[in-house]
C-alpha cells in the first residue's frame, strides 16, 4: 500500500474516532429516528439505577402530537396509565381522537443497579409532528433512594452550533457568561429524531 | 509532415520540500489540533458520591488530615484540588484509591473558613463524574450565632450581604498581594503574546492572501517577511494557550511547565480557537509555497477563512447573542482586517522600486488595491457596527465600562488610520500612477505610519480580553436564556431566563456565622413562581472547581432558602438553578457571577 493511502486510511480512521457514540449511561428511547405519520414502538432502556439505587418505577410522559398509545405490561410490574385531553384533535382510522394516554407509569422492580431493563409502549406519531426535529419523552425514574429526572429539552432557539466536539468548549471564566460546557445536561430527555413521512 | 517533437525540457530538481508533502503535514497539524481539542474531559453522569468523610456542608473544629470520599462503584481519580478560604487552589497527589473509595490526604494548614475539595473522577466504564465536598473549619470557641448576617428578611438583604462580604473579603486580603502581583506578571505575558499573534497572523496571513493572489513577482523579501512573521505567530500562539491555562488556574508563571496549565489552556474555547489559528497558519505558510496559482488561491484564502473561524470561535463579541449573527459578524470583521491591514506590508514592497523599471508592479498592485479597498472597508464598518449594537446595551455603558474606553480607544486610532489611508487615496495614488517618483516615496512613508497605528490598534483590541462586555451573557440549550449582572455591595446575581427569573443572594459562612443563600423565583411577568424543588450549584471551571450542589428548602413565605451556605473564596461563580416547575418539566437558569 502506497504511503498516500496508508495516510489517508489513517485520517478516515482518526477522523471516524470523534464521532464515536457515547456508551450508555442515560435513559433512552430506541429507535432513535421515527417517521411521522406512521406507528412508532418505543423501548425506553433503563441501564441504571438513581446514583446506584434500585429503580423502582419509571414515569414517562407522552408528548403532544402522539396518540394511540398503548403501553406493554411487565411481570412484576404494575401498569398504570393517566388519561387526559389532547392540545387538539386528531383523525385515526377514520374516526376523531381528542383524548387519550398522557402519562404511563409502571411501579414495581426493584431493578438492582446491575441489571438492564427496558420498558415498552406502542404509540403512533401524528402528521403534526415536524419531520426534522427531536421529540422528547420525559422520564421520571422512581428508586429506592431518590428520584432522576430524564426531563431536560434543549432550548432549540438557541444555537447548537459552536462546532467543536460535544459538551466541551468552556469559556473563560470572566465575565464572557461561559456557557458551551453548560449547554449540555447531565439529565437529558430521551430524544427521538423525526423523520419525513413515507 | 514532421511530428512535432514531444521531448519535454527535466523538470529542474526541486530542493524544497513539495506542496503535496505541506498538504499532508497541514492534514496532521489540524487532525492534532482536533485531537488536542477533544482532550478535555466531558461529563456524562454515572458514579455518584455516595457518602465522605467530612460530611458534606459540616463544620469541623480543626483542618482534617484525611478526607475520604465513598462512591457506589470503584473509581479511579483523575483530577483533585484543595480551594482554601483565601481563594488559592492547589492539586492533590497524595490519593489512595480502594473498591469505590477516595482516602486524600490534605497538605497541612491551619486557616479557618470554607474549604472546597473539588474532585473528578472516571468509573469503570470510562466516564468522567465530577463534584465538589464543601465544609468549613472553624475552631471550637469561636464566636458563633451573630445573628446580623443571618438575619435574612428580603429586606434586610442588602444590609446582611454588605456585613457579610465585608468579612470576607477583610480575611482574605492578607493572602492576596503576592498572588495579584503574579498575576499582573501573567497578565502581561498573556498581553503580550496576544498582540505578538494579531500581528503576527494578520500582518502573515494577509501577505500570503496578497501574493497569492496578487502575484507579488517572486519577491524572495516577501517570503522571508511574511515566514518570519508566521511562525511569530504561531510561537505567541502556542504560549497564549499555556499562559491562559496559567492564569485560570490562577498559578505563578512556572506552572507553565506543568502538563496541568495546557490540559486547562487546550480545554477553554479560547484554546481551541488558538488551534485553529495554527492551522490557518499552516496553510498560509504553505500557500507560500505553492507554485501553481490555483493553489496558492485556494490555499491562501482557506488560510483566511480558518482564520475568520478560528476569531469566531471565542471571545466576548462572539459570545454575545443572538450568535448567527455574532459570530459571522466576528468571521467578516476579521476576513477585512486581514485583507487591509495585511495588504500594508506588500504594498509597500511593491511600491519599492522605480516607476522606471521594466518589471515595476508598484501601479498594477496599487490600482488593483485600491479598487478592492472600499469593498473591504464596507463589510469592515458593517460588522464592526453590529458588534459594537450587539455588545452594548445602553449607550452609557460606552465610556462607564472599560470595555467601552478600550472601543473609544480603538475608534479614536482607527480614524487615525482612516485619515491616513484617505491621504494615500486621494492626495498620492494618482500620483504614483502616473509613475511620478516623489508620490511613490511618500506613499511608502505614509503606508509605514498606517502600519504602525495598525499595531497599535491591535494593541488596544488584545486588551479587550481583561475586560467583560457591558452585557455578560451567554446562551444555554436548556429552556433559557441567561444574563447575570452584578449589583454592587451586594453579593448577589440576577438570572434572568425565558420564563423565569431568579434573584440570588447570599452570604457565605464565616468563622462568626453560619452562612444562607436565598433564591426568589418570579416568572417574568412579575408574578411568583411556584416549584417543587430547587437546586443552585455554584462551579468554577477554569479554575478546576466542579458543580458545588446545594438543595434548598421552601420558606413559607415562598422564598427558597439553603441553610448552612458555605462558598469558597473566588472572583467568579457560574451559578447553576434548577427549578422543578412540575414532575415533568424543569428549567434551568444560569448566570455568571463576578
Amino acid at each position: 500500500m502506497s504511503i498516500n493511502r496508508m495516510g489517508s486510511g489513517l485520517a478516515l480512521i482518526m477522523a471516524g474516532a470523534f464521532f464515536a457514540p457515547p456508551a450508555l449511561s442515560h435513559v433512552s428511547v430506541a429507535p432513535k429516528e421515527a417517521h411521522v405519520g406512521a406507528a412508532y414502538r418505543a423501548v425506553l432502556r433503563v441501564p441504571h439505577g438513581c446514583k446506584g439505587s434500585p429503580t423502582t418505577g419509571i414515569r414517562v410522559r407522552i408528548p403532544e402530537g402522539v396518540v394511540g398509545v398503548k403501553p406493554q405490561p411487565k411481570p412484576g410490574w404494575t401498569l398504570e396509565t393517566v388519561k387526559g385531553d389532547y392540545a387538539r384533535s386528531y383523525t385515526r382510522h377514520g374516526a376523531e381522537v381528542t383524548s387519550g394516554v398522557k402519562e404511563i407509569a409502571w411501579k414495581g422492580g426493584p431493578l438492582p443497579d446491575e441489571h438492564y431493563d427496558e420498558f415498552v409502549f406502542v404509540t403512533y406519531l401524528t402528521d403534526s409532528l415536524t419531520a426534522g426535529r427531536s421529540l422528547y419523552f420525559p422520564v421520571v425514574q422512581e428508586c429506592e433512594g431518590g428520584v432522576e429526572r430524564w426531563i431536560d429539552v434543549p432550548d432549540e432557539k438557541a444555537g447548537h452550533g459552536h462546532g467543536h466536539g460535544h459538551d466541551h468548549g468552556h469559556d473563560h471564566g470572566h465575565g464572557e457568561g461561559g456557557a458551551n460546557s453548560h449547554d449540555h445536561s447531565d439529565s437529558p430527555a430521551p430524544a427521538v429524531k423525526l423523520l419525513p413521512a413515507q | 509532415m514532421r511530428p512535432t517533437s514531444s521531448i519535454r525540457p527535466p523538470s529542474p530538481i526541486r530542493p524544497y520540500p513539495t506542496s503535496r508533502l505541506y498538504l499532508w503535514i497541514l492534514l496532521g497539524l489540524v487532525l492534532l489540533a482536533l485531537l488536542l481539542a477533544s482532550w478535555a474531559p466531558r461529563a456524562l453522569a454515572h458514579a455518584a458520591l455516595v457518602n465522605s468523610e467530612p460530611v458534606a456542608g459540616s463544620v469541623v473544629n480543626s483542618p482534617p488530615a484525611h478526607v475520604t470520599l465513598s462512591f457506589n462503584e470503584p473509581v479511579s481519580p483523575l483530577v483533585l484540588r484543595l480551594v482554601h478560604p483565601d481563594g488559592a487552589s492547589q492539586p492533590l497527589q497524595d490519593v489512595e484509591a480502594k473498591a469505590g473509595e477516595l482516602r486524600v490526604r490534605l497538605p497541612e494548614s491551619d486557616a479557618q473558613g470554607t474549604y472546597a475539595l473539588s474532585w473528578r473522577v472516571v468509573s469503570a466504564d470510562g466516564h468522567p463524574v465530577g463534584g465538589t465536598l464543601v465544609f468549613t473549619v472553624q475552631a471550637a470557641g469561636a464566636g458563633a450565632g451573630a445573628g446580623a448576617s443571618a438575619g435574612a428578611g428580603a429586606a434586610a438583604r442588602p444590609a446582611s450581604s454588605a456585613v457579610g462580604s465585608a468579612v470576607v473579603d477583610a480575611a482574605s486580603t492578607g493572602a492576596s498581594a503576592q498572588a495579584t502581583a503574579a498575576r499582573s506578571w501573567s497578565a502581561a505575558f498573556i498581553w503580550l503574546t496576544r498582540l505578538a499573534a494579531y500581528v503576527g497572523f494578520f500582518l502573515g496571513i494577509g501577505l500570503a492572501v496578497f501574493k497569492g493572489w496578487q502575484c507579488l513577482a517572486n519577491q524572495p523579501y516577501a517570503r522571508h517577511g511574511a515566514t518570519r512573521l508566521l511562525s511569530a505567530a504561531a510561537l505567541a500562539t502556542v504560549l497564549g494557550v499555556g499562559l491562559l491555562g496559567v492564569d485560570a488556574l490562577g498559578e505563578p508563571l512556572s506552572a507553565l511547565f506543568s502538563a496541568q496549565a495546557w490540559r486547562v489552556g487546550t480545554s477553554t474555547s479560547a484554546g481551541s480557537s488558538a488551534l485553529l489559528c495554527l492551522a490557518a497558519i499552516g496553510l498560509a505558510a504553505g500557500s507560500l509555497r505553492m507554485h501553481r496559482s490555483a493553489a496558492r488561491h485556494v490555499t491562501s484564502a482557506a488560510a483566511l477563512i480558518v482564520l475568520a473561524v478560528a476569531m469566531a470561535t471565542s471571545g466576548h463579541a462572539s459570545a454575545a447573542p443572538p450568535a448567527w449573527l455574532a459570530r459571522p459578524a466576528v468571521a467578516l470583521h476579521a476576513i477585512a482586517v486581514c485583507l487591509w491591514i495585511g495588504s500594508l506590508f506588500p504594498l509597500s514592497l511593491a511600491l519599492r522600486g522605480s516607476p522606471s523599471d521594466a518589471d515595476d508592479i508598484g501601479a498594477a498592485t496599487l490600482s488593483r488595491f485600491s479598487r478592492i479597498i472600499p469593498c473591504v472597508l464596507a463589510v469592515l464598518f458593517a460588522s464592526g457596527a453590529v458588534l459594537i449594537y450587539l455588545q452594548f446595551d445602553t449607550p452609557g455603558s460606552l465610556w462607564r465600562t472599560s470595555y467601552g474606553w478600550v472601543l473609544i480607544a480603538k475608534l479614536l486610532l482607527l480614524a487615525g488610520l482612516l485619515a491616513l489611508a484617505a491621504w494615500n487615496r486621494y492626495r498620492l495614488t494618482t500620483g504614483v500612477l502616473r509613475a511620478e517618483a516623489m508620490p511613490r516615496h511618500t506613499m511608502r512613508r505614509v503606508i509605514r505610519a498606517e502600519l504602525v497605528v495598525a499595531i497599535a490598534i491591535l494593541a488596544v483590541v488584545a486588551l479587550w480580553r481583561f475586560t467583560p462586555p457591558p452585557r455578560a451573557s451567554g446562551v444555554t440549550a436548556s429552556t433559557v436564556e441567561h444574563v447575570a449582572t452584578r449589583i454592587e455591595a451586594r453579593t448577589g446575581a440576577r438570572i434572568e431566563g425565558a420564563s423565569a427569573i431568579a434573584d440570588l443572594s447570599w452570604v457565605s459562612a464565616t468563622g462568626a456565622a453560619a452562612g444562607e443563600l436565598t433564591v426568589v423565583l418570579t416568572r417574568r411577568d412579575g408574578s411568583p413562581l411556584e416549584a417543587q424543588e430547587v437546586d443552585v450549584a455554584f462551579s468554577n471551571e477554569a479554575v478546576g472547581i466542579e458543580p458545588i450542589v446545594f438543595p434548598a428548602e421552601r420558606r413559607p413565605d415562598g422564598v427558597w432558602r439553603v441553610h448552612g451556605f458555605a462558598l469558597p473564596q473566588q472572583a467568579s461563580w457560574h451559578i447553576r438553578v434548577d427549578v422543578l416547575v412540575s414532575d415533568f418539566e424543569r428549567v434551568r437558569l444560569q448566570g455568571v457571577s463576578d
